[in-house]
Formats: C-alpha cells, structure tokens, sequence
C-alpha cells in the first residue's frame, strides 16, 4: 500500500515535526510506563504474594451481632444488659462443627485451643502480679457477688493445645523452653509449662506440681505437673504501667494440652454448683460454676484462595452470619500493603491525568497538523487519493512515531520505574509511620497491649483499633518492573490516543473539498 | 464518439450570479481542443467540472456516457484523467519523482517498466535534465514546475489530459515543445486534450475551442 509508504517517507521527511510529536509521547510513556509498572507490582503483590504463603484463619462469634441479639431478647431499651450466648441466642462454635469445617481439601490443617480461666487455692502457687509482692488471689464473682455473669476474675489462664502446631509463639520464637520440655498432646496427662518467672516466684522447677482452682467453685482443686518451663521474648523495651500489667499477665499463663483442660471442664461439671443472681438490668440469671471454656481456632491453608474457598465452602455448610471468618495473616498483609496501595491510588490518578493530558496534546497537535497540511490534503484529493486514504495516511503517520515512541519511552521507563517506585514507596511509608505515630502518641501509648491477651491462636476483639502499630512492618521495596504486559497495555493506551487524536483530524479532513483548499491557495 | 461532454451545464458559486449557463459541448479522443475567454469568464471553472473536482450546479458532465456524479470521482480523477493545475499543486516537501510516482501510485495502474523508468522517460520528453528527479520541488522555477505538472499529468497514461494555461510560464521554444508533446498525445495515442489558454498560439493547435463569456458583473 503506497499509502503506508507515503505515511513512512512523510515522517522522514518533517522531521520537526516527528521529533516533536516523538518528545511528547516519549514523556507521557515514561509517566505511564512508572505508573502502570508500580500499579501493576500492587497487584501482583496483593494477589500473588499470600498464594505463596500459609494463611490462618479463624471462626468466631460475631460480637456485634451478639450484643444486638442480646438487647433485642432481654428487651431492654437503654438499660445494661449481660452479653452472652444464653442471652443473644448464639452459642459458641463447637470444636465438633469446626472439625466438620476442617474436613475439606482447602484446609491443611485446624488447630485449637481451650482458655479457661483458674485460680489459685493454695499460698504454695500464686500469681504474680504488678502490685505488691504476692498478689491475693481473688475469687470476686460477677454481679450479685457470686459466679452468676461468669465475670470472675481470675488469678491464672490454662491454655490447652490442640497440638504442638497450635503453639505458634513457641515456632515463631516469641517463647522459648528454658528448662525440660514440652508436654505430649495425646492425652490428659495434666502435664504443663508455666513461665519462668511464675516458676521463679513459685520456687517452682521441672517435676514439681502444683494446684488450681475454679474461681467460682471453691472446692475444685486440680493438680497439674510442671514437665517444661519457658520464657517469653520481650519485643519491646519501653516500660509504662500498662506494659508491665501486660507482661504480668502473660507471666499467669499456663499451657497444657487440649485433653488436659477438656478433662479438667468434664470433671468441673461433675462437682458443678448452679445459682440465681440477678444481672445488671435487673433481670434473672441462672447460672453454673462449671468452667467456662473459651475456644479459639485457626484454620491452616496453604494459599489464599484456598482460605477464599473455604470461607465459601463453610458459608454453604450452614455457618450463619452470627459468626464471621477472618484472617489475622490477611489483615497483616494489608497493613504492610497500606503504603503501597496510597501509590498505587496516586499513580492511578496520576495515570489518568498524564493519559487526559496527552489526549487533549496529541488531539491538538493534530488539529494543527491537519490544518497545516490543508494544502496536501488537496493536493491528494485533487489527483484522485480519496479522503479515508488520506486519513489513514495521517493516521499511520502518528500511529507509527505513536508506536516508536511508546517502545523507546516504555524503554527508558523500565530503567527508572523501580527506583522512582522504591524512592516513592518509601516516602509513602514514612508518610505512614508518621501518621501511626501521631496517632498513638494522640492517644498517650505506643503500642495497643498486645501482649495482655493470649496470643495463641485467634482471639476475636484483640484487633488494633489504632490501625497498625508504628512497629508495623510495611512493604517498602517493590519490584515495579515494565514487562511485556505493560508494554502491550501502553501501545493499547497508544491506540487509543492516537484514534482520539485523529477522530478530531478526521473531522477536518472529511469536510475539506480539494477545489476549495486549492482556489484558497492560488 | 465523444469520451467527455457537457450537457447543458450551468455552475454558480454560492454567492453572485451564474459563472457557467447552459453550456453543452462534446469532447473527442484524437483531438485538442481549446478554452479561451475573458479572466472570470468561468475557464478554471469548467475545467474544474471536468475534472471532476465539482458537480455543475445543473446539466451533467458526461464520461464515456456515464454521468460523473454517478461514478467514482476518486477513480476517475486518479486514472482518467490528467489535470495540469495553473498553479502546478504540486506537492513542495516531496522531490520531482515522488510526486510523479505518488500519482502512479495513486492510480493504482500497473505499468510495463519500473516507475522511475517511466519518470526518467517523462522528464526527458518534457525538457527537465534528469538531474532533477531527486530535487525538491521548492527548488525549481516556475517553468520547471509546470514541466513536472505536465509530466505528472501524463504519468499514469489517462484517456483525457486537462490543462489550465499550460504554456503560460514556459518560454517560446519550451510552449511549443509542450504543444508538440499534446500533439503528439492526441494524434498517436488517441488522447482528449482539453486547454484553457489566453494563448492564440495555442489555440491556434487545436482541432476546436469552446469560447465563453463572462457572466457576471
């Protein structure tokens, strides 16, 4: 087609005119090529990272919900009412249901835990605790003074594990065994590991037993031996009142296997005792002194779309909407992501305008070029070319330095894309830690009291309402590399610009009459 | 048989009186015909009509029976026939042989020699030294662009050449060179001259004239 060779020669031959063009869409490529480069590294980040990586999830009693069935079933409009699964209506997730769960190809694997909350009954085995020396145990009941709004309060938390798994402080490193071992998880052995410095207070050491007792039943009393004794690895090394709660707290844990605390609730029940206390709205509670388990779960995949599938999967099983399926891993993952999708928001936003700008540019460049080229446009039309030829002259004229241009701008983007990237990610991430910062320091605390919960396993309620920590780790390096993809979608992007640009060419072209533009110029 | 005709054309811009007022007149292969008239007295006009750069504002311009608004300007204008503008319209950024080729090119014909043979060939039956071929329009004078507008005229070998004061920037020798050249087209290959021309000279050549008066006033 003598057409596509005319477009070529005319490019050679208005080289002002090309380089022009050229510079332009050198530098809206370059633009583009960083943006979509760093768009698509948050894609590819969010959707191919956690595939690679075990994910946990958990179930769990919706707490809203909870609270709002328990107000509409005790009636009570404005006055305080206990929230609980007696009164909402929503009973705690049974390990049979959450073993039925499991059985799926999604799960690799379920690992449990069993809190109940114990007391010490004896001056050989007491608390520690952040006031005084020896910390009283106390045994207040909940309102009406006794066991009735099963609030104990409790000097010890026994934690039974479901397998060694299930212990991610001990395998992620948190806490360590210091002295003999950890306890075997196939029976009800009443073997447990305490912390070093419960053991330290107790005088107590590997082989030594001890007692405990249920805070609401005086006369249970259980024994268990210490087999292991660990310590726990600080993570940070400020100090306030809170922290050192926080840290006397987790020093009360004790951790034995599932089967041990399972036995211990069975043997509760036994010797359980049942009162009538009336609740805080003045309604009437009937409640036992048997040991009120606390189950938490977490689910083990081996990628998020299995965890993806198996929130489906579940969903269809039958779990209501009272109770909700998170992801801990998940919500960490975007955290990290936070900056990194700030870029991504920017450089969208940014695309679009260079894109708009570019479109309006080349659009009059165009305009002008046509107008300039009345007299060829005659010229052609008057030797017989017809006006679609000579459209698509023009066309494949800016089409073709369009193309050039893209590959040679796409070129010199893919050079700069991940240090731009890396250097604009990472005043994105300052930008973050600096907000986290004035936010905590807003609210007087570092950091939320992580570590006053028992982190072993999914506790629902102990996200950090502050968002992330200032210690939160982000992603701060991305590798925003320009690779075939964003080529392709920039020379698409180029298409585009270019059929903007020569609609409006086009237009001209369309309503010029050769006689006309050739009377014009004689 | 007439291979262009006029029939009873009339052509008036869109404002002022009519240029052209029922005109009929028939054109035959093998001859020359002539235009003559006062300036304003509609010539480029009608040659822009049968050139089919525009439709009469009545009557109908025939070719080879066919009315031209029912054909295909582009196709007629490409192949058909020849136009030698007044003013060349030749393009000033291409070289002599790239606007020659470009209306080859255009007319999508295929030719028995190579395209620069036929330039080559034209450029010498039109007087140019073949060193221009390569030279940018811009650069020659005005007899020498109206050499390469005759030359691309005849590049394609159209049935009608259609020439707009062709000799007027020429000097004696070249005109008659030229009206040698149009004889020649006419008598040995059958074509349709048709020229506009003040020149009695060459109106002198042709085989017919077709005069017209002015119209407006």
């Amino acid at each position: 087609m003598f057409i596509f060779k005319n477009a070529l020669c005319n490019l050679i031959r208005t080289k002002g005119r090309t380089v022009l063009i050229s510079v332009i869409v050198i530098a809206i490529a370059v633009a583009s090529s960083i943006a979509m480069a760093i768009n698509n590294a948050a894609v590819w980040a969010k959707q191919s990272e956690l595939e690679n990586k075990t994910i946990t999830g958990s179930i769990s009693v919706d707490r809203e919900k909870m609270m709002q069935k328990a107000m509409s079933n005790t009636g009570q409009n404005g006055a305080r009412t206990l929230i609980n699964s007696q009164n909402s209506g929503i009973d705690e997730i049974t390990l049979e249901t959450l073993e039925k769960y499991a059985d799926s190809s999604h799960v690799q694997s379920l690992r449990y835990t069993d809190s109940i909350s114990a007391s010490a009954n004896s001056d050989a085995f007491q608390k520690l605790s952040s006031v005084g020396t020896s910390g009283q145990s106390t045994r207040t009941g909940g309102p009406g003074g006794g066991f009735g709004g099963g609030q104990t309060q409790s000097d010890f938390t026994l934690t039974g594990y479901s397998s060694a798994d299930a212990m991610t402080n001990f395998t992620s490193g948190a806490e360590k065994i210091v002295d003999g071992e950890i306890f075997e998880f196939n029976s009800a052995d009443y073997n447990c590991a305490i912390t070093k410095e419960l053991a330290d207070y107790n005088k107590l050491s590997v082989g030594s037993t001890f007692t405990v007792g249920n805070p609401n039943n005086s006369a249970e009393s259980y024994t268990l031996k210490v087999v292991g004794i660990y310590k726990q690895e600080s993570s940070s090394s400020t100090s306030n009142n809170s922290r050192e709660e926080d840290i006397m707290s987790s020093s009360n844990n004790i951790f034995a296997n599932y089967k041990t605390v399972a036995d211990i609730q069975e043997k509760s029940k036994a010797t359980a005792v049942s009162k009538t206390v009336s609740g805080p709205g003045g309604q009437t509670i009937e409640s036992s002194s048997v040991f009120k388990p606390r189950v938490s779960n977490t689910f083990v995949f081996n990628s998020k779309s299995n965890y993806d599938a198996f929130v489906s999967e579940v969903r269809q099983k039958g779990l209501s909407e009272d109770y909700t399926i998170s992801s801990a891993d998940i919500s960490n993952f975007e955290s990290e992501l936070v900056p990194l999708e700030n870029l991504s928001k920017f450089t969208k936003i940014f695309l679009l305008v260079v894109l708009l700008l570019g479109a309006i540019i080349l659009s009059v460049i165009n305009i002008f070029n046509i107008r300039e080229r009345k007299y060829e446009i005659g010229v052609l039309t008057a030797i017989g070319i017809s006006k679609p030829k000579v459209i698509t002259q023009f066309v494949v004229e800016l089409l073709a330095v369009t193309i050039i241009s893209i590959v040679i701008g796409t070129g010199i983007g893919a050079t700069a894309s991940v240090p731009v990237a890396n250097a604009l990610l990472s005043s994105q991430v300052e930008a973050q830690k600096s907000k986290s910062e004035t936010t905590q320091q807003n609210f007087g605390r570092e950091r939320m009291r992580e570590g006053a919960q028992n982190t072993q396993g999914a506790i629902p309620g102990n996200a950090n309402p502050f968002g992330t920590s200032n210690n939160a780790k982000y992603i701060d390096k991305v590798n925003a590399t320009v690779n075939l993809t964003v080529l392709l979608e920039l020379i698409g992007i180029g298409i585009l610009l270019v059929t903007i640009a020569s609609i409006a060419s086009a237009g001209f072209v369309v309503r010029y009459e050769p006689l006309q533009i050739l009377a014009d110029r004689n | 048989m007439a291979i262009l005709e006029l029939k009873n054309i009339s052509y008036s811009y869109k404002v002022g009186k009519p240029v052209l007022k029922g005109i009929s007149h028939s054109f035959e292969s093998g001859k020359i015909y002539g235009i003559i008239g006062q300036s304003g007295s509609g010539k480029t006009t009608l040659l822009s009509l049968l050139a089919g750069l525009t439709d009469p504002t009545s009557g109908s311009v025939e070719f080879n029976s066919s009315n031209l608004k029912d054909i295909n300007k582009y196709k007629y204008r490409s192949q058909d026939v020849g136009v030698i503008f007044q003013s060349f319209n030749l393009l000033p950024n291409l070289t002599v042989a790239d606007n020659i080729i470009l209306s080859m090119d255009a007319s999508r014909k295929k030719f028995g020699q190579s395209k620069k043979e036929i330039v080559t060939n034209l450029l010498r039956r039109v007087d140019l030294d073949l060193s221009y071929s390569n030279k940018k329009i811009l650069h020659l004078s005005g007899g020498e662009q109206q050499r390469v507008a005759i030359a691309r005229a005849l590049s394609y070998d159209p049935q009608v050449i259609l020439a707009d004061e062709p000799t007027g920037n020429l000097d004696t020798k070249t005109q008659d060179e030229i009206i040698d050249i149009f004889t020649e087209l006419a008598r040995k290959d059958n074509k349709c001259i048709i020229i506009v021309t003040h020149s009695s000279e060459v109106s002198s050549h042709c085989d017919g004239t077709l005069q017209l008066e002015k119209k407006r006033k």
